[in-house]
């Protein structure tokens, strides 16, 4: 839906690039998965998110 | 997604191959009109049918699926023996693309059977340059292409049955369920939430896995924050349903007020009591805000304790001020002075060894040895101005508390007689009014408790909250020392800081959402209701657990007392208001497909959704009755400037209906 596309976008603004990244990511999977199952899919990214972090 | 042609052959009523071709172009409406059992509901079911497979309508209700038929019954006499096809044909458009889906069923009847079985169904797509794709076969492929178009988990919405829509205003948690997960649905915070909660898993893994590395205290915070969050997680719950109990607590208490106010004979004690519950009130108000009051006299309070402490240290800094030993910071730049120029204010000289410059050094010594910097003339300013206020704070404390005290004598005494009221309600009125007011004591009851129940959670929650940030401070102050290694680390906290970030997001869009379609809702409802209801109605309220309410002129809670076509007329506002906040425009892209939309409402009720509706969405689709659509009706269709599909359902000898497309100007005399 639209609106819920823009709000969402909106509000994830306000938050750090990687966190906004990992959010996205963890919503727009969110309608062909259930939550266990992504949860396992996104660790891997956020991971590799994380090292770059700490390697910067 | 705008409908374009439905065919149907052999499917319930409809014999042999009839198609309707809708209206599309802006504004639009299609009118199916028939009689009862014509077979408007039969449309209804093509259109369910052809889309998503069903073969049940929400108002089967306890209809056993084997004994609702779908292929035409006459066509399978007429067979005899032989097997049927029946199929629906359905032709829409999306994002540009043409869509036609054909479902077909097989039938046989035999010894006063029938046998219905799928017989295959094939989806045709044409892009947006008149490129026409190989036909796809496979229902599941189907399924998903359709879902795309049109969400399944949303039909039910815009698919209706007229009759049946005024459910979405019942106060039952059944229907409460179903409003939330509509706007859950249409809103895609089930995705929100799933998203929400995937994180929340993820950063107990990886906390357990950054655990794992520590051979100190970590493992023992990081569970102490897991429980954290599940003990808050479970706090928010406990606040809701606690919530939930005290507002249906106070509709009922507000029902039984009603009730017992029809009751002529208790008509002088309900005036009293009213009164003293007015009184009550003030009072009650009135002791919050004492209460808010002493509150942020607390401090002060406490201080009181100590007044002759402070009396004490007071009268030493200002003996030791009138001494001239403080302050000290001018002197010692004084004495600086002197000593660095060798020569004192007077004009003579002091040279280093003299005794002079010796009485000099002893006097720095001296000041540098009574402790005494400037920071003792602010100590001595600040108990100058609190012993000053002393007095008052100590007289205003006790005032509040006298007044306190004397108000709960008050409440006790206006307590003590509603209990008496009540009681000569029970004694002197009809058994009614005896029932209804015994039911209102244990609502009051349980208001209370349930008021103490919320108080005691929300400070929980403070608590919990406070405990969060501790245990946080605490987390980090332990993986620095006990050095676990980073990266992991910066996961665990990259999977927590997406959490919050998902949690807030998901509560204030929550709140934004529900706060909009109320304003919307109640925006459209101004429009559809008639003169009254606009009066007594003010707005449509979307409460926290997503359930409707209606508030009154008084913006207080009117649903329980509105009527059945209001009813209506409020579900389909509230609907609206859905689909268009869910899209972001003004008008939705959903087909509203309505059975007997009109059989509750009043003419001016219907005068107005019919010039309301096309302007808001799509594609408006209706099926109605003789006794919906009079020649009173028609006018209206006319003078508004729709471009207007009519269809007549015929009876044919056969028992089957024959669809005719009817000329504009020919309808007044099809209706008559």
């Amino acid at each position: 839906m639209p609106n819920f596309n823009t709000r969402i976008e909106e509000k994830l603004r306000n938050y750090p690039t990687s966190v906004q990244d990992i959010a996205r990511r963890a919503i727009e999977s969110a309608r062909k998965l259930d939550a266990a199952k992504l949860a396992t899919m996104l660790e891997v990214k956020v991971k590799s998110t994380a090292r770059k972090e700490v390697k910067k | 997604m705008i409908l374009h042609k439905i065919v149907l052959e052999n499917f319930r009523q409809f014999k042999g191959k009839q198609e309707i071709v809708f209206a599309t172009e802006l504004p639009n409406i299609t009118i199916i009109y028939g009689e009862n059992g014509r077979g408007k509901t039969g449309l209804f079911r093509a259109l369910m049918f052809g889309l998503f497979d069903d073969r049940r309508l929400p108002q089967d209700d306890d209809i056993n699926t084997k004994d609702i038929n779908l292929v035409n019954t006459q066509a399978l006499e007429e067979s005899e023996g032989l097997p049927v096809i029946a199929s629906v044909t359905i032709v829409l458009s999306a994002n540009g693309e043409k869509y036609e889906v054909e479902r077909k069923l097989k039938a046989v009847k035999r010894n006063n059977q029938i046998a219905e079985q799928p017989y295959g169904v094939s989806l045709t797509i044409t892009d947006a340059q008149g490129n026409t794709k190989p036909p796809i076969n496979d229902p599941v492929e189907i399924g998903e292409y359709i879902g795309k178009v049109f969400d399944p988990k949303i039909k039910d919405y815009f698919l209706f049955d007229g009759e049946k829509i005024e459910r979405l205003t019942r106060a039952d948690s059944a229907q409460k369920r179903t409003v939330a997960q509509g706007i859950k649905n249409l809103l895609n915070i089930n995705d929100l939430e799933i998203a929400r909660r995937s994180m929340e898993i993820m950063r107990t893994s990886l906390n357990n896995q950054v655990g794992t590395r520590s051979q100190g205290n970590l493992p023992k915070v990081l569970r102490a924050i897991e429980d954290n969050a599940m003990a808050i997680e479970r706090n928010s719950h406990e606040r809701a349903t606690v919530r939930e109990n005290l507002d249906n607590a106070q509709l009922q208490k507000k029902k039984l007020d009603i009730e017992l106010d029809k009751i002529d004979a208790i008509k002088t004690v309900l005036e009293k009591r009213h009164e003293c519950m007015g009184q009550e009130t003030d009072i009650q108000e009135a002791q919050e805000r004492r209460i808010s009051v002493l509150g942020e006299k607390i401090s002060l309070t406490a201080q009181t304790l100590l007044k002759k402490q402070f009396q004490y240290v007071y009268s030493v800094l200002d003996n030791k001020k009138d001494a001239g030993e403080i302050p000290v910071q001018d002197k010692l730049e004084l004495i600086k002075k002197i000593i660095d120029e060798n020569r004192c204010i007077c004009g003579s000289c002091v040279k280093k060894g003299t005794p002079e410059y010796e009485a000099i050094l002893s006097w720095r010594a001296k000041i540098d040895a009574s402790g005494l910097s400037d920071e003792a003339l602010n100590v001595w300013r600040d108990l100058s101005t609190l012993i000053q206020i002393m007095p008052n704070t100590i007289e205003d404390v006790r005032r509040h508390l006298t007044d306190y005290e004397s108000d709960k004598k008050k409440l006790n005494e206006i307590h003590e007689k509603l209990k008496q009221l009540s009681e000569n309600i029970n004694e002197g009125a009809e058994e009614s009014a005896r029932k209804f007011n015994q039911l209102r004591e244990s609502c009051l009851e349980d208001i209370g408790k349930y008021k103490n129940n919320l108080t005691g959670l929300e400070a929980e929650a403070q608590r919990l909250s406070s405990e969060k940030d501790d245990l946080q401070k605490k987390k980090e102050r332990v993986i620095q020392e006990e050095g676990v290694k980073s990266e992991l680390v910066a996961a665990a906290n990259l999977a927590s800081d997406t959490f919050n970030a998902l949690d807030e997001i998901y509560q204030s869009f929550t709140e934004d959402m529900k706060k909009q379609i109320g304003d919307q809702a109640s925006k459209i409802m101004h429009h559809l209701l008639d003169k009254e209801g606009r009066y007594s109605l003010k707005r449509i309220v979307v409460k926290d657990d997503y359930s409707l309410q209606v508030n009154d002129h008084r913006d207080e809670p009117f649903l329980a007392n509105i009527s059945a076509g209001q009813r209506q007329i409020i579900s389909l506002c509230f609907i609206t208001a859905l689909a268009q906040v869910a899209n972001g425009t003004d008008r939705f892209e959903i087909p509203l497909f309505m059975d007997t939309p009109f059989g509750r409402l009043s003419f001016e009720h219907r005068n107005n959704l019919i010039r309301f509706v096309p302007q808001i969405c799509q594609q408006w689709i209706t099926m109605v009755t003789d006794t919906e659509l009079t020649e009173k009706e028609w006018d209206v269709y006319q003078t508004s400037t729709c471009k207007c599909m009519f269809y007549k359902l015929n009876s044919h000898k056969d028992g089957t209906t024959e669809i005719s497309c009817i000329p504009i100007e020919n309808v007044t005399q099809a209706i008559m």
